[in-house]
C-alpha cells in the first residue's frame, strides 16, 4: 500500500513518538497503508515539519501545540494559563465542540486537525528554594522557550524568563540558569532531576500535541480511508494520554526517589492571582483568539458548573 | 570596465560594509544579552533570535563576499594536471552549474518567502519573510559574481 | 539508487574543482530534481535551517576575537609566554599550538570554533617563524579537533539529546580520550619538527618565564574569563565568545594601544568571511542530510551493518569504519542525527556503556574533520593558513595514524572513558 510519512521531532519513547507508533501499529492492522516515522528531528524543528506537512514532502506530524501559533493564532489558547485544572477537564474541553472548533481552525493553514495527544501540565523545577507560594519565584532566573506566552507569564509571576533553545542541562547544572518547567516526562527522560534540586507540581499551562495531516493530502483519500485514519489518530491520541497520566504517577515517585524535594500542592490561588491580566496581551488581542478563548473558556465553566 | 564588472565590485564594497555591521551587531547583542541577564536580572527576550538571524545573514552574504574573492575552498588535485585550454573549459561548466544553484535561491527564496507570509517570528515578531530575504538576495548577488567572472574569462 | 546518484554527482563535482558547499548543494539539487517528489522550496528551507542555531554563533564570534587578539597584540605575548615555556622544546611552537588548542577546548564546544581561535593566533605565528604552511595547518586542525572531546562538546550534547544519555557524563568521559590525543599529538609534533629541523627557539629560563607571564596577563586574561565564565556557569559557550570578542576589542584599544578603529572593519569583514566560508557549507550540507533521512538511508545501512557481523568486537572495529566514513563525507551534526538512531539498536550487540559509545562517536566524528573532502578543521586551518587543501591534507596523515591509534584504545579499553564519569557521578 501506500506509504505516509509521519515527522516527529522528539526521539522514540517520547511522549510524541508514543502517539505516533501507536497509530503507524493501528492503521498498518487495519489497512495496507505503510506508516514511516521520521523522528528524532532528523527532519527539522517543529515549525519545520509544519511547513514540510503543507508543502506534503511530510504527510502527517504529531506536532506540540507552541509551534502551531504562528500559522493559526488562535492555537494559543490551548497553552492559556491555568486553563484547565485536571486531566478530565482537558478531555472534556478537547474531545468537545470547543476543541473540535479549535481542529476546524487548522484548515485556514492547509492542515488537517485529527486529534489531540500531550505532553502534559508543565511543572516548575528549580535550584534557589522551594516554590510554595507565587512569591517564592521572585528573581528566579527560568529557562523559557522562545515564545511571547511563556515570556509574559514568568514575567507577570515575578521571574526572570530567559530564552534558550533545548537542551538545557549543562546550563541548568553550571547555573547560567536556575530553573526550568516542563512536563514530568521530559525531567524524568533528560535526567533534568540530576541537576534541579526542587520541583513544585505548578501545572501552570498544559502542553497538548496536536496531530495533524496535510488538508489537500487528506481530502484527496478515499472517503473510507479518511475515516480510518481519523479513527486510528484519535484512538492512538487516546492511548498515549492514557499511558502519559499511568506513567506521571511513576515518574513522580522516580523523581522523588533521585531526591528531588517535591511540592504536590502549591499554592496556585496566589498564581493565578498574579497572572489575572494575561488575556488582555497582544498575544490574545485577535477578535479570532478572542473567540477561541471565550470558547474554551466557557467549555471550561461549564464542566465545573459555574 | 564593462557596467557588470562596476556593478559587482560596488555591490560587493556594500556586503562586505555590512558583514562588519552584523559581526560589530551579533558580538554586541549577545554581549548586551549577558551584561543584562546579570547585572540588570532582566533577560533580553530578542538577542538570541536576533544574534541567529545576523548568523543567517552573515552566512550568505559573507559566502557572496568569499565568492567574489574566489577564497572557497575546493579540490583541485585533478584539475590542475589539466592543459589550460580543457581546464577553462571544466572552469567555465562549474560556473553554469553554479548559475544555475543561485537561480534556485533566487526563484525558489522568492517562492518560499510568499509560502511563509503572514507567519511571525517568535521574539521580535517580525515578518518571517525578513531573515530568509537573504538567500534570495544572495542568490542575486552570486549571479552577478558569477556572470562578472565568466566576462572576464570570455574576454580573456 | 538515489543514493549512488547523489554520491556519484558529488564526487564528480568534487574532482572538478567545485567549491565544496556549491558541490554539495548542487549534489543535493539533482537529488531533490531526479527523485521528483519533493518541492525545490525545501531546498531553502534547509539551507536556512542549517545556519539558524545559537551554538554556531560561537563560530564567528571566535574568528572575529581571534582575529582581534591577533591585531591587538595579545597573540605576541601569547606566543613569547608559550615559547618561554616550551620553546625549547624541537618544534616548540606546534607543540605550543596543540596545548593552546587543548586549552580552548576547555573553553568551546566546538572544534572549527577550536581551530579557527587557536589558529588565527598560531598559525601565522608558526608561518612566520618558517614552518611550512601546510605542517603548521595540519598541527593546527589535528589540535584544535580536541574541540569536541574535552568539555564543553557540542557534538556530546547533541548525542545526549539524540539518546537521553547524561550530558554531564559524556562530558567527564571526554577529559581523559582528550588529554591522550593532545599528549600523542604533540609526540608526533615534536617527532616531525626534529626531522624538519624546526628550532628550538630559545632555552628555558625560569625568569624570563615570569618577565612573560606578567607581560601576557591581558593576554591570559581571555581564557581565563571564557574558562572561567562557562565553568563558573556565567555564561553559555556563545556567550563567552561574544565577551571574548568585546574583552579584545577592550584591551588592544585601550590597554595594548595595538588596535586602532580605523582597523576594525578589515579585521571584521575578514573574519565574517573566512566564517561564512564554514557556514555556507553547513547550510548546504543540511540539504544533503535532510535528503538522506527522508530516503531512509541511514536505516538501510543499520541492517545492512547488522547482516554482515553480529559479533560485538567485530561489530565495533565495523561502527569505526562506517563513523569514519562518515566523517569524511558528512557535517558533523548531520552525521550524528543520521547516525546516531542507526546506532542506538546495536548497543545490545555491542555489550559497551552508551556513554563509551558517545565517546567513541565523537572521537570518529573528530577524526573526521580532519579527512578532506568534509574535514572541517581541515577548512578553517586552511583558509586560515592560506594554502590549498591538499597541501594540508598531505601533512595531516601522521596525526591521523596516531589519532587512529588513539580511537583503539577509547574503543577498548573501557577505563580511559568511564573511569573520571564513575568517579564523579556514580
Ligand atoms: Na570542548
Ligand atoms: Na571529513
Amino acid at each position: 500500500g501506500a506509504t505516509i510519512k509521519l515527522g516527529v521531532v522528539t526521539k522514540p519513547g517520547s511522549a510524541q513518538n508514543v502517539c505516533a507508533e501507536k497509530f503507524k501499529e493501528l492503521l498498518e492492522a487495519r489497512s495496507d497503508y505503510q506508516v514511516k516515522i521520521y523522528h528524532s528531528a532528523s527532519l527539522g524543528t517543529e515549525t519545520q515539519i509544519l511547513q514540510q506537512i503543507q508543502m506534503n514532502t511530510v504527510q502527517m506530524g504529531v506536532i506540540t501545540a507552541g509551534p502551531f501559533d504562528v500559522f493559526i493564532p488562535e492555537v494559543r489558547v490551548i497553552n492559556y494559563p491555568f486553563l484547565f485544572a485536571d486531566a478530565r477537564e482537558v478531555d472534556q474541553v478537547l474531545d468537545g465542540p470547543a476543541g473540535q472548533k479549535l481542529l476546524k481552525a487548522l484548515e485556514k493553514a492547509r492542515f488537517k486537525g485529527l486529534a489531540f495527544s500531550e505532553n502534559g501540565f508543565r511543572h516548575l523545577t528549580n535550584n534557589v528554594r522551594p516554590v510554595h507560594t507565587v512569591d517564592d519565584v521572585k528573581g528566579i532566573k527560568i529557562r523559557v522557550m522562545e515564545s511571547v506566552l511563556h515570556k509574559e507569564l514568568w514575567r507577570l509571576l515575578g521571574a526572570n524568563p530567559t530564552p534558550m533553545g533545548w537542551p538545557i542541562y549543562t546550563e541548568l547544572q553550571q547555573g547560567t540558569i536556575d530553573a526550568q518547567e516542563n512536563p514530568l516526562w521530559v525531567i524524568w527522560t533528560y535526567k533534568l532531576y540530576e541537576v534541579q534540586k526542587y520541583l513544585s507540581l505548578t501545572g501552570h499551562v498544559y502542553s497538548a500535541h496536536i496531530d495533524v495531516a496535510n488538508l489537500d493530502w487528506f481530502n484527496g483519500l478515499p472517503a473510507a480511508d479518511q475515516e480510518l485514519i481519523q479513527r486510528c489518530m484519535q484512538e492512538a491520541a487516546l492511548y498515549q494520554r492514557q499511558w502519559n497520566r499511568d506513567n506521571e504517577a511513576d515518574f513522580l515517585s522516580k523523581l522523588k526517589a533521585a531526591g528531588m524535594q517535591v511540592n504536590e500542592h502549591p499554592d496556585l490561588a496566589t498564581f493565578r492571582a498574579r497572572v489575572s491580566d494575561i488575556r488582555n496581551l497582544d498575544i490574545y488581542a485577535g477578535s479570532e483568539v478572542q473567540a477561541m478563548l471565550e470558547a474554551f473558556l466557557d467549555a471550561v465553566r461549564q464542566i465545573r458548573g459555574q | 570596465m564593462h557596467w557588470l564588472l562596476v556593478l559587482s565590485d560596488r555591490i560587493n564594497g556594500l556586503v562586505e560594509r555590512s558583514l562588519f555591521l552584523f559581526g560589530f551587531s551579533m558580538a554586541l547583542v549577545t554581549g548586551v544579552q549577558v551584561f543584562c541577564r546579570y547585572v540588570l536580572n532582566h533577560s533580553l527576550f530578542w538577542s538570541e533570535e536576533a544574534g541567529r538571524m545576523l548568523l543567517v545573514w552573515i552566512t550568505f552574504l559573507g559566502a557572496t563576499a568569499a565568492y567574489k574573492r574566489k577564497a572557497h575552498v575546493g579540490i583541485d588535485l585533478v584539475v590542475r594536471r589539466f592543459p589550460p585550454a580543457p581546464r577553462k573549459a571544466v572552469e567555465l561548466t562549474v560556473l553554469g552549474l553554479s548559475l544555475l544553484f543561485f537561480a534556485v535561491l533566487v526563484l525558489y527564496g522568492v517562492h518560499f518567502i510568499r509560502f511563509i507570509a503572514g507567519q511571525k517570528t517568535a521574539a521580535l515578531g517580525i515578518p518571517m519573510g525578513i531573515p530568509y530575504a537573504v538567500i534570495p538576495l544572495s542568490g542575486l548577488i552570486f549571479l552577478l559574481h558569477a556572470a562578472s567572472r565568466i566576462l572576464e574569462m570570455v574576454r580573456k | 539508487m538515489t543514493a549512488a546518484l547523489l554520491f556519484g554527482i558529488m564526487a564528480l563535482l568534487f574532482a572538478l574543482n567545485t567549491p565544496i558547499a556549491l558541490a554539495i548543494g548542487l549534489g543535493s539539487l539533482a537529488a531533490l530534481w531526479i527523485h521528483g517528489g519533493f518541492p525545490l522550496m525545501m531546498v531553502i528551507q534547509r539551507l536556512y535551517a542549517g545556519v539558524d542555531s545559537f551554538p554556531l554563533m560561537a563560530v564567528p564570534l571566535f574568528m572575529i576575537a581571534g582575529a582581534l587578539m591577533e591585531a591587538g597584540g595579545i597573540s605576541r605575548r601569547v606566543v613569547s609566554l608559550a615559547e618561554a615555556l616550551v620553546g625549547w622544546l624541537p618544534g616548540g611552537l606546534a607543540a605550543v599550538s596543540v596545548v593552546s588548542a587543548m586549552f580552548f577546548a576547555g573553553i568551546s564546544g566546538s572544534a572549527a570554533a577550536d581551530t579557527a581561535a587557536v589558529g588565527t593566533i598560531l598559525i601565522p605565528s608558526m608561518i612566520r617563524r618558517g614552518y611550512d604552511r601546510g605542517f603548521a595547518g595540519a598541527v593546527q586542525a589535528a589540535g584544535g579537533s580536541i574541540g569536541v572531546i574535552i568539555p564543553p562538546s557540542i557534538p556530546m550534547i547533541i548525542f545526549g539529546f539524540l539518546t537521553g544519555a547524561s550530558i554531564g557524563k559524556l562530558f567527564a568521559a571526554g577529559l581523559l580520550p582528550g588529554l591522550l590525543m593532545g599528549a600523542s599529538l604533540i609526540a608526533v609534533s615534536t617527532f616531525l619538527s626534529i626531522r624538519h629541523r624546526y628550532g628550538t627557539v630559545e632555552g628555558f629560563s625560569p625568569s624570563r618565564l615570569v618577565r612573560r607571564l606578567w607581560d601576557a596577563k591581558w593576554a591570559l586574561g581571555a581564557p581565563v574569563l571564557i574558562l572561567g565564565g562557562i565553568l563558573g556557569g556565567i555564561f553559555t559557550a556563545t556567550e563567552s565568545a561574544a565577551v571574548a570578542t568585546l574583552y579584545a576589542l577592550f584591551v588592544g584599544l585601550f590597554v595594548h594601544r595595538q588596535l586602532h578603529w580605523r582597523d576594525l572593519p578589515a579585521l571584521f569583514i575578514q573574519a565574517t568571511l573566512t566564517s561564512s566560508l564554514i557556514l555556507f557549507i553547513i547550510a548546504a550540507a543540511s540539504i544533503f542530510s535532510w535528503f538522506m533521512a527522508i530516503e531512509d538511508i541511514p536505516a538501510q545501512l543499520a541492517q545492512s551493518l547488522l547482516s554482515i557481523t553480529t559479533h560485538p568486537t567485530a561489530l565495533l572495529i565495523l561502527i569505526n569504519v562506517v563513523l569514519l566514513a562518515a566523517g569524511t563525507f558528512v557535517e558533523t551534526t548531520a552525521a550524528l542525527i543520521l547516525l546516531v538512531p542507526v546506532l542506538l539498536p546495536l548497543l545490545p550487540s555491542l555489550g559497551i556503556d552508551l556513554i563509551q559509545l558517545g565517546a567513541i562517536v565523537v572521537v570518529n566524528l573528530a577524526i573526521g574533520m580532519l579527512t578532506p573532502p568534509l574535514g572541517i578543521c581541515l577548512i578553517v586551518s586552511c583558509s586560515i593558513a592560506g594554502c590549498r587543501l591538499e597541501s594540508v591534507v598531505h601533512k595531516i596523515i601522521p596525526f591521523l595514524l596516531i589519532l587512529l591509534v588513539d580511537l583503539v584504545l577509547i574503543t577498548f579499553w573501557s577505563p580511559l572513558t568511564l573511569w573520571i564519569p564513575r568517579l564523579l557521578f556514580d
